[in-house]
């Protein structure tokens, strides 16, 4: 009969998880460097690494004892994430003809009557890319992939459509369409990613 | 650009703001993401959301930035400060800060429970300084009656400010009003800083702090140099109400009416029109039992996406969701998806009580010559804490329950035990036994060692989650049990805003030394007597129920209002002493008015079609709740309109006490009460007063032997008699010096208060309230006894008098022996020579000496037999007409009576009196009462006819009836009374 106050609760509850708020800073973070992908060259890792981090952690409220051992490690993975050269170059060339980035935007999908909120949406002038953010490669749900996927076609239905998975651990961008061509060896839940095509 | 619209509510505001969107984004060409809409809840955001939901005519589309005043400040800290790196700490950080600097300053007194709570009220005075942005000046002369340590504040206000600010900086903190202060600052000064957006809407915002209002005026500069901005304020009526009126005054606006083709409801309804009704309740429960039932009409035929809009519980007082949660499950579909945006009390969660008892006991230990010892009744008392047994069930063991018990029996309750004295009474078990008293000792005293202190504390919560959990006391499995939903509330309340406070053990380092390790134990108890948990809830369907801010800016068509009260309605903050009207002028805070409340009620009933309000009510004069100031507002508005607003009354009234009503007295009784009257002890004063004043509370008293649950009036009643005692006790047989008397009071009053324990009972504001309340009585006391130049000798100081009397009963006679403790006697000389006079303390502001009705009585008692039992036909409204409808003069003649009757010579004193001291701040302090030879006589002689007629009264009586007057509700067997009571009338357990 409680079910609604217990999902809320244990939603709350779950938040407080180390690996979920470590989550939450690395997203905060490339999302702050997609926002100002313009302004800055990177030169050095480390000291972008921890900057963005530092950033992303102002808004957790003092007390957060966890906060240096968090910030060690997202600090790590970030900066081992801007060492790929490839991903970024990559990254450089979605976002570069850019006409606009929306990051966490919120969309209605009249089909599933819900809001959902993609992490990174890239418009060009005839094309959409869509970029999913995750730190583990297993955190990753085609169902919610598909579910953005439906909805921006539906608003956006003279674009062309591209989806991306852009990884932290591995640092990694994977074309989801090229993915399921090859089988999605590659992809831990490939079998299911064949769905999109 | 700034546009200034006045949107009336009832046309529904976030429906219109839906259309002005679309109209805007269809004009204007902006892309979604470049327009942001604030709003000043989170609900009225999601709402807002869920309306362009609706109204998308089943497309996807993607929606504006739209945000909560706290997720703006998010954004506004990105957009502005985006390099600047800070921490914002929590209001348990900040007290944790403060106490540091009132340590640094030598302004903490020691005691860390006063400590801590003075500093939550300081922390509030520089909260408010700096919400206005005012620098702090120094209050040389502070109000007198502050207690020391607040007027010591006030005069270091400025010292302690710049410390606390310093302290901030040197740890990289920032509050966020400092955040905003620094933004508003920034737009100010460099107004061609763009944003990532293009359009900007503040939406229903109404009275500014001045740091809110620097922000906007920063935000009008980004408007100058292209920001698109739209400020929007919800008007009840479309009226223009004094608090908008002073926001747009300030702001240098102008507003116009909202644009008519954006409105969205065109079925207006004025108050006048609107169905409101106003319920009186005589109890939570019925308040909420009459919300369920209205919903087990409404609710099956609604749809739940229909929900949201159409109806809306409203429950301002955090304390009444749980009552409405329980009473909702008669309608087990509204759980289906219930929203709850309130605070879930969670004080009295049994981890909760049972952490509060371990703090206590570990708050209370002492160092003696044998080591850190913890008091024997704190443990006594955790012992039996019922969650206690079940999470460690090796307590109940026979084996270990009866060496406990030994273990406790064997000392004096007042005593204190080591923890290696416990280990050794319990030594010597068999090893399983011995492995599960290691947890035992571990999580109840080991782990709250000063050496494991800050981390061990949190992690021995931990533990303690964890064997709550391990032992399946939350039941998981039961979905319809709330103890799984409470549980896991009460977790999240820890998780969140507890444990982390002993994890990060830094900040403890730069605060605690050895002896601070009680403040950390204050700061923890502190914070669990507050436990709640915040529920936010989903609005897009289902039940609503809302705190009442939650309302702000939703329209419903039917609105369920419970604690529709003074004191919730507007609320009743917490009063802080150093925050009064005059102190606040001083400091150039602005004056507390309730137009911001006014503001958002008449909003509110503006933004429904249907209001069933409901207030708690009591008739008693004594009572506390009365119904919202809001209540004659409707009244006043409705009548104006033409329609009348009356009140209903839930009330299915207990039928009012009868003297005829009552519990039928039986031969058992009789029984008993003969054992009464034989006992050893004797019977004093109090057995005939209760008995006729309230014979059930009697027969509660005496006959069922329940404990009269004992309020903190009775134990100020005691530290005043014990100061008395001390004060006099040196003067026995001779001469009262005042002059010796008067130093001793403050230092004695507070050993006395020490020793009694009063903070246990009294909040710190209370307690310092009520001590300077009797240190002053009794120095004006002392004081004008002095001034009076009258001599007094002391003969007795808390003395026992008694004797017996004969009552016939069954044909035989039995022997009452009767006793009182007099408060003081004294020998007074006067002109009129030496007079012995009987004093009673008395701490009750209704005692008092009825002298007509003692004139009249004493003329009574000087004719023979006329006060014989029989005589009159009903002997239980005689005695109330001879001693008063309480029997105020009963204990005078009893005393006397008993002293009379003492082996005692009282030739050598010209009269006898008999007196109450009464503790009052007004200049009349004793009542005496004088009688002369043949009225002491009389007493001697037919006193001995009125206890024996009223003992036969009792025990002849048909019925313990019930009495009803208007103390009722005070008494300490109300409830088990009310109880007696069940059934609507019936007497439940006695026929």
């Amino acid at each position: 009969m409680f079910t609604p106050f217990t999902q809320e609760l244990s939603l709350a509850l779950s938040k407080k998880e180390k690996a979920q708020i470590l989550g939450v800073i690395l997203h905060y973070s490339l999302e702050d460097l997609l926002k100002r992908w313009i302004f800055w060259q990177i030169t050095d890792q480390e000291d972008l690494a921890q900057r963005l981090i530092k950033s992303s952690l102002r808004l957790y409220p003092e007390p957060f004892p966890e906060r240096e051992e968090l910030a060690s490690q997202a600090i790590k993975i970030l900066q081992n994430f801007l060492s790929a050269q490839r991903v970024l170059t990559h990254l450089s060339t979605l976002v570069s003809t850019a006409k606009r980035i929306l990051i966490e935007p919120e969309l209605y999908s009249a089909q599933r009557r819900e809001i959902l909120r993609p992490d990174v949406v890239i418009l060009r002038e005839d094309a959409l890319i869509l970029l999913e953010i995750k730190l583990n490669l297993k955190d990753f749900s085609e169902e919610q992939v598909k579910a953005y996927e439906t909805a921006l076609k539906e608003i956006f239905p003279e674009h062309n459509f591209q989806s991306y998975l852009l990884s932290f651990n591995p640092p990694k961008l994977w074309d989801l369409k090229k993915e399921i061509q090859k089988d999605g060896e590659n992809l831990p839940s490939a079998r299911q990613l064949a769905l999109f095509g | 650009m700034v546009r200034t619209y006045l949107l009336p509510v009832n046309w529904h505001f976030l429906g219109s703001l839906v259309k002005l969107y679309h109209r805007d984004l269809k004009e204007k060409g902006y892309f979604p993401t470049e327009i942001v809409f604030v709003f000043p809840t989170k609900r009225a955001g999601l709402y807002f959301k869920h309306l362009l939901a609706k109204q998308s005519l089943e497309k996807s589309f993607i929606f504006p930035r739209i945000l909560s005043w706290e997720e703006f400040f998010n954004l506004a800290v990105e957009e502005w400060l985006p390099e600047v790196t800070f921490k914002i700490p929590s209001p348990s950080v900040a007290s944790l800060i403060l106490l540091k600097v009132l340590k640094e300053l030598k302004m903490l007194i020691g005691k860390p429970e006063e400590d801590i709570y003075w500093t939550g009220m300081f922390l509030q005075v520089l909260e408010e300084l700096a919400w206005e942005g005012l620098e702090p000046r120094d209050i040389l002369y502070s109000p007198e009656g502050l207690p020391k340590k607040a007027q010591e504040f006030l005069e270091n206000l400025s010292k302690c400010y710049q410390r606390f600010r310093e302290l901030f900086q040197e740890l990289g903190y920032y509050t966020k009003v400092q955040i905003w202060q620094r933004i508003g600052e920034e737009l100010n000064r460099y107004p061609k800083v763009k944003p990532s957006f293009r359009a900007l809407y503040l939406c229903g915002f109404a009275g500014l702090k001045k740091v809110e209002l620097n922000l906007w005026q920063g935000l009008q500069c980004l408007a100058k140099n292209g920001l698109d901005l739209t400020i929007v304020f919800a008007s009840a009526g479309g009226e223009r109400h004094p608090l908008l009126a002073n926001t747009l005054r300030r702001l240098n606006l102008e507003a116009e009416l909202f644009p008519e083709d954006c409105r969205y409801e065109r079925k207006i309804y004025s108050i006048g029109e609107k169905t409101l009704e106003v319920w009186e309740a005589l109890d939570v429960h019925q308040a909420v039992e009459f919300v369920v039932e209205k919903l087990k009409n409404e609710l099956p035929n609604l749809a739940e996406e229909v929900l949201p809009e159409y109806l809306c519980v409203v429950v301002p007082n955090s304390d009444t969701l749980l009552p409405f949660l329980k009473a909702l499950q008669e309608i087990p579909e509204a759980f289906q998806s219930l929203n709850v945006s309130q605070s879930y009390p969670l004080t009295y969660h049994p981890l909760n009580t049972l952490l509060l008892q371990i703090i206590e006991l570990h708050s209370n230990q002492k160092l003696t010559e044998k080591g850190v010892s913890f008091p024997l009744g704190e443990f006594s008392r955790l012992l039996s804490h019922p969650l206690l047994k079940r999470l460690y069930p090796v307590v109940r063991e026979k084996v270990i329950k009866e060496r406990m018990e030994v273990f406790i029996l064997s000392r004096a309750l007042g005593d204190y035990f080591t923890l290696a004295e416990l280990k050794n009474a319990l030594a010597g078990l068999p090893p399983f036994f011995e492995e599960e008293l290691a947890k035992f000792y571990q999580v109840f005293f080991e782990a709250w060692e000063r050496k494991s202190f800050p981390r061990g504390i949190a992690e021995v919560i931990d533990r303690l989650l964890k064997d709550f959990e391990e032992r399946g006391l939350p039941k998981k499995e039961i979905e319809d049990d709330f103890s799984w939903t409470e549980y896991l509330a009460y977790k999240a309340f820890l998780k969140s805003e507890v444990l982390p406070l002993f994890l990060q053990e830094n900040l403890w380092t730069t605060f605690l030394t050895e002896e601070d390790y009680f403040y950390g134990l204050s700061l923890l108890k502190d914070r669990l007597e507050r436990a709640k948990h915040y529920l936010m809830g989903e609005p897009l369907r289902g039940l609503q129920v809302l705190g009442f801010l939650e309302t702000r800016l939703l329209n419903f068509k039917k609105v369920f209002l419970i604690d529709f009260n003074e004191g919730i309605l507007p609320p009743r903050d917490d009063f802080n002493p150093l925050l009064t009207n005059e102190l606040r002028t001083a400091l150039g805070l602005p004056i507390y008015s309730s137009a911001l409340w006014d503001y958002y009620f008449k909003t509110f009933v503006d933004s429904l079609e249907e209001g069933f309000f409901v207030y708690l009510y009591s008739s008693e004069e004594t009572a506390l709740s009365e119904p919202s100031r809001f209540v004659h507002w409707l009244r006043y508005t409705k009548l104006k309109a033409g329609h009348d607003l009356p009140t209903q009354s839930l009330n299915i009234p207990i039928p009012p006490r009868k003297e005829e009503e009552g519990i039928p007295k039986k031969e058992e009784h009789q029984q008993l009460l003969i054992q009464l009257l034989s006992a050893k002890e004797g019977i004093s004063r109090s057995f005939f007063e209760t008995y006729f004043k309230c014979p059930a509370k009697f027969y509660f008293k005496y006959l069922l032997n329940l404990k009269e649950k004992e309020d903190s009036t009775a134990v100020l009643g005691q530290v005043v008699h014990e100061v008395f005692q001390n004060l006099l006790t040196p003067f026995h047989n001779r001469e009262i010096v005042y002059s010796d008397i008067l130093p001793k009071i403050p230092t004695l009053l507070d050993r006395v208060w020490e020793n009694r324990q009063l903070r246990k009972h009294l909040d710190p504001l209370s307690e310092f309230l009520s001590k300077e309340l009797i240190k002053s009585f009794l120095e004006k006391y002392f004081y004008s006894l002095k001034s009076s130049g009258e001599k007094r000798i002391v003969l007795g100081v808390e003395k026992r008098v008694e004797t017996f009397f004969n009552l016939p009963w069954d044909g035989k006679s039995l022997t009452i022996k009767v006793y009182g403790i007099t408060d003081l006697q004294i020998e007074r000389h006067s002109p009129e020579g030496r007079e012995f006079l009987l004093l009673d303390l008395k701490t009750g502001s209704s005692a008092k000496i009825l002298f007509q009705k003692a004139d009249g009585f004493t003329r009574l008692l000087l004719r023979d037999g006329a006060v014989k039992y029989g005589e009159a036909p009903d002997w239980g409204l005689r005695v109330k007409d001879w001693f008063g409808s309480k029997l105020e003069n009963f204990q005078l003649y009893f005393y006397l009576y008993l002293l009379l009757n003492e082996d005692r010579d009282f030739s050598n004193f010209a009269k006898i009196s008999m007196g109450l001291i009464r503790i009052t701040l007004k200049e009349k302090y004793e009542q005496i009462y004088s009688f002369g030879k043949r009225e002491l006589e009389a007493i001697k002689e037919n006193f001995p006819e009125v206890l024996i007629g009223m003992l036969r009264h009792i025990l002849e009586g048909e019925k313990f009836s019930f009495h009803r007057d208007r103390t009722c509700a005070w008494c300490g067997y109300y409830e088990v009374c009310l109880g007696f009571r069940s059934g609507r009338g019936k007497l439940v357990g006695v026929e």
